[in-house]
């Protein structure tokens, strides 16, 4: 039986990634990432090119992450919060947030453990590492695309693994294909968002 | 001591005692959104309560004035944008009333 007050409260969770601006974000920096580092694992290793693209690669990381936020509190300000409104969330501690961590850690080294190479490739840990955060998320906000993206890393991290690249290229490739399923769920789901919710003629109450 | 043939037995007395402030669908939607956040706007309050501007004014208000919420009218840019939390008293009156609810329905579960 479902209970209305922790479904409301859900929606409020939900809110945050439905808009798909979160998705758009996480997928360029993911999509950029796996394009580096593909390029490092197509380059002659010490070669002044690859050099280059192994510093970009923290630099485009860290500028990333920072990044991300800014470009979604952005467009939230500019385009949501008229539209259906603004939310500020809790700075709480997550307990959910920790169990996702220990829970990935776990795996990570678990699959290291195993006996099986394929499983042991860095797309499989990959796949199943993005897998595991971004089903998590999904399931609890209650935003199946999230699980649906979530699984097909996965599979994609699999796959990657019987293909005839090197370890850094399965892991690269299956990060640049996540990157870009997120770029077009986010995208898809931004663009339904504007269509469903267009601008209020006084753009918010007073 | 309550008479379990009685209409009003301990159920009922446990129904009755619930806040009948938060207990209003419209007020105990808003409460239960604004209990999962630091704080959320009128129009967001708005589109998830599906409430007119006026009918959620008027329930924000009574909020307001028990003490439950804070209302603040600040701006984004050149548009204004009037911010709702829960206050402490707020944020107690709604776990005691979710106490209260869940003790209703798992007393009418036992009494089955």
């Amino acid at each position: 039986m479902s209970n209305p007050i922790q479904d409301i409260q859900k929606q409020t969770y939900r809110y945050y990634y439905q808009d798909g601006l979160v998705e758009l974000a996480v997928g360029i920096l993911f999509l950029v990432i796996g394009l580096d580092t593909l390029v490092i694992s197509s380059l002659p290793p010490g070669s002044p090119a690859a050099i280059a693209a192994w510093i970009a690669l923290p630099v485009l990381t860290i500028a990333g992450i920072f990044g991300v936020q800014r470009f979604v509190k952005n467009l939230k300000e500019r385009h949501v919060h008229p539209r259906t409104g603004y939310i500020q969330y809790e700075a709480k501690p997550n307990h959910y947030r920790w169990l996702v961590i220990g829970f990935t850690f776990a795996l990570t080294i678990s699959v290291i453990l195993v006996p099986y190479d394929w499983l042991r490739k860095g797309s499989v840990t990959g796949g199943m590492i993005l897998c595991v955060i971004l089903a998590s998320i999904g399931a609890q906000v209650g935003l199946k695309r999230l699980i649906a993206v979530g699984a097909t890393g996965l599979i994609l991290g699999i796959i990657f693994a019987f293909l005839p690249f090197t370890d850094n290229a399965s892991l690269a490739a299956t990060f640049a294909a996540v990157g870009l399923i997120l770029v077009i769920t986010g995208g898809v789901a931004f663009q339904k968002y504007l269509n469903e919710n267009p601008l209020p003629q006084e753009a918010a109450h007073g | 001591m309550a008479n379990r043939d009685h209409p009003l037995n301990e159920n009922w007395a446990d129904l009755a005692a619930v806040d009948k402030l938060i207990h209003e669908p419209a007020r105990l939607a808003a409460m239960a959104i604004l209990d999962a956040v630091e704080s959320a706007d009128f129009l967001y309050l708005q589109r998830a309560t599906q409430l007119t501007k006026g009918n959620l004014s008027v329930h924000l208000q009574k909020l307001e004035e028990a003490g439950l919420i804070e209302i603040q009218k600040t701006f984004q840019g050149k548009y204004p944008r009037t911010l709702c939390k829960l206050t402490l008293k707020g944020k107690e009156d709604f776990r005691k009333y979710k106490e209260q609810i869940q003790s209703v329905f798992s007393n009418s579960g036992q009494a089955q």
